[in-house]
């Protein structure tokens, strides 16, 4: 599904991914770990096309197709999605009035007829009862006074609505509680039967273990240095990533 | 330059001075109501360089016909210039002057009073004697004198209207440039709650329109204010809105300036005890509009409320200016107030300022004040990028999620729906 294959990028000049390679299977779920610094997050970003992170060498095709002529929208449309680390506030701009307008593009793209009021809404009945969110968010505007769990979990409502191929989660678990981390391993547990595949950026290891990763990833200056399946993941959560790494 | 302004100025009021200032010819009107008028003209001429010099030169070297008479507009004017479509009671201005053919003045229950100023100067003028503004400034001076057009709209004390009150002020004219002085005088008594929504609509004429508003809202009192503009953008217009907030009031005010040509606006809230005050506007500038706010908070006494919101998207070659001022007197305690000010720009050719003032003579009070212009964030267009949406829809989300910050202060849910329209759809 997803395919990089020797993957440089820089950003202001500076390389920060140094030959990335990395395979996500569909329906499967990797996890991505790392020290700060150590080039997960702009993996991330790279592959939904962030402009901010420039593509000096390598490739990233998703279901065979390049996806480096592509533009931010065009990706999101094929299947990506991105669970920000830090989403920004929108003041102004309702919950509901962003998911209408993301879901509408996607299915406009897949040429499907935009929601109509009662499927909005049944999907709204849906999707909060299993993220245990108040109605009351769609009304609210977007990350405007939320808490980090708060977003994390509107994240989570957004990857819902959207139903992505690929759902690339960017420590979906800082910030959060117990309760929180049980809710987003929820969300991804309600996907995984459509065949969503999901590579996730997490170093706890209660996400780790709810997720029951096919993959675990170790990356290292910019590329990935090591895979392993959730024993990999454990030893680290144990032992750290040591000097040497 | 003094003589030919002085003769711009007197073509406006060539038509009031040939009749002797009446205008109204009712031999009914109070002297203090005559007197009232020759003072507000003599005030106007002698501080007509007072009035801002883009208002001068909007009217240089035209001229300007006081309107007299009300005239229809068509029905294909309104499908240009979309209304709100609200259920509420209707008061109807036309080119300044209260119509009553097209207000319904039988439906208002009996606890509310609407008719036209001179008629309610006629009927009862103690009831205004004392209350209505004359000359805080050349402006309003200037529409003190042609004050019997306006309207009034009185409401009892210990009342619920629980429909809103609509008022619709049209500006339309052919050929001629016309100059019209809408006064709107609303006295809410005390322990009364109502809605009072506010349309200002004129099609694709060139006038100037000097208004002005009156707010007293009486003690303990709910007033939710909800203005729209959708105006020519050949139009200049001139606004001095003045509201007056007695004891543990409240008083919340909503605008959306959708089109206009020049606004220049002037908002004072007179504020006293335990009161709150809530002031949110939003502009969406385009084209050449000249959009000009400033607000004037002034806290009197102790222990109230004020927030004054201010938000505008700039698009094409506009120009939108925000100040806000707060002022709270000496020994004043418990004031909590904010001031918040927005101008995101849509263009390398727009344009804005933003200047807040505080004029604070104690240190028991709480002033927070914020001011913010910027372009489109590129983390929030990536953002919603990210989410499927196309660049230019996404820049346009941004754009209007701006202008829909006043929304959160819409209570009552028809009128949020119609304000969500005009900003959405």
């Amino acid at each position: 599904m997803l395919d990089i294959k020797n993957l440089k990028v820089n950003v202001e000049g500076k390389q920060i991914l140094n030959g990335v390679d990395l395979q996500v299977g569909s329906g499967e779920t990797h996890i991505l770990m790392g020290k700060n610094g150590s080039g997960k997050s702009s993996l991330l970003n790279t592959i939904v096309k962030n402009p901010k992170y420039e593509i000096s060498g390598g490739d990233i095709s998703f279901l065979g197709e390049s996806i480096l002529q592509k533009s931010v929208s065009d990706v999101a449309k094929a299947g990506i999605f991105l669970s920000f680390q830090n989403p920004p506030s929108i003041s102004g701009l309702s919950v509901s009035t962003l998911l209408k307008n993301s879901v509408n593009s996607i299915r406009k793209a897949r040429g499907e007829k935009p929601l109509t009021a009662p499927e909005y809404f049944k999907l709204v009945d849906e999707y909060t009862e299993v993220l245990e969110i108040p109605k009351e968010w769609l009304k609210r505007q977007v990350n405007l006074g939320f808490s980090g769990g708060e977003k994390k979990k509107l994240s989570m409502l957004e990857m819902l609505f959207l139903k992505p191929k690929l759902a690339l989660l960017d420590e979906p678990d800082s910030g959060v509680d117990v309760d929180a981390v049980n809710i987003i391993a929820k969300a991804i547990d309600y996907l995984k039967p459509f065949g969503v595949s999901f590579l996730i950026v997490s170093h706890y290891e209660k996400l780790i273990s709810l997720s029951k990763p096919n993959f675990v990833h170790i990356m290292q200056d910019g590329k990935v240095v090591q895979t392993g399946d959730i024993t990999l993941a454990q030893k680290i959560i144990k032992q750290g990533f040591g000097d040497g790494e | 330059m003094e003589n030919s302004n002085l003769s711009m100025i007197k073509n406006v009021q060539d038509i009031p001075f040939a009749k002797g200032y009446s205008i109204v010819a009712n031999t009914s009107l109070p002297e203090w109501f005559l007197t009232f008028k020759r003072n507000a003209f003599d005030f106007y001429l002698k501080n007509y360089s007072l009035v801002k010099s883009g208002i001068k030169d909007f009217i240089l070297g035209e001229k300007f016909v006081v309107a007299e008479k009300n005239k229809f507009p068509s029905f294909d004017m309104f499908l240009k210039y979309p209304m709100l479509e609200i259920d509420a009671y209707t008061v109807v201005i036309v080119n300044g002057r209260y119509c009553s053919e097209l207000s319904s003045e039988e439906d208002l229950p009996f606890s509310v009073f609407s008719d036209g100023i001179s008629y309610s100067i006629c009927d009862d003028a103690d009831f205004l004697d004392g209350k209505l503004k004359c000359m805080d400034n050349p402006l309003v001076a200037l529409n003190s004198a042609y004050l019997s057009n306006g309207v009034v709209i009185d409401i009892a004390s210990n009342e619920n209207i629980r429909k809103p009150i609509h008022i619709i002020s049209i500006t339309c004219c052919d050929d001629e440039k016309i100059f019209v002085n809408p006064r709107i005088f609303v006295n809410v008594g005390e322990n009364s709650v109502v809605d009072i929504v506010e349309s200002n609509l004129s099609f694709d004429e060139k006038y100037f329109e000097n208004r002005v508003c009156q707010f007293n809202i009486g003690n303990n009192s709910k007033v939710n204010h909800y203005k729209y503009f959708n105006v020519s953008e050949n139009s200049l217009v001139a606004e001095n809105v003045f509201v007056d907030v007695k004891d543990e009031a409240k008083f919340n005010q909503v605008s959306f300036v959708k089109n206009v040509g020049k606004l220049d606006s002037f908002l004072q809230f007179e504020i006293a005890e335990k009161c709150d005050v809530n002031s949110v506007e939003a502009v969406d500038a385009k084209n050449k509009n000249d959009v000009d706010i400033t607000a004037l908070i002034k806290h009197n006494k102790n222990d109230s409320l004020s927030n004054v919101s201010l938000y505008s998207v700039v698009n094409d070659e506009a120009f939108v200016k925000f100040m806000t001022s707060v002022k709270c007197a000496n020994k004043i305690e418990g004031v909590d107030t904010a001031q918040i000010s927005r101008i995101l720009l849509n263009s390398s050719k727009a344009d804005g300022r933003i200047k807040p003032f505080q004029d604070i003579w104690s240190e028991k009070v709480k002033a927070y004040h914020g001011a913010v212009i910027s372009g489109v964030d590129a983390k929030d267009l990536f953002f919603l990028e990210s989410r499927g949406i196309g660049k230019d829809d996404a820049k346009t989300l941004i754009l209007k999620s701006c202008l829909a910050n006043i929304l959160q202060n819409i209570h009552n849910e028809k009128i949020y729906n119609a304000f969500y329209n005009l900003i959405w759809l």
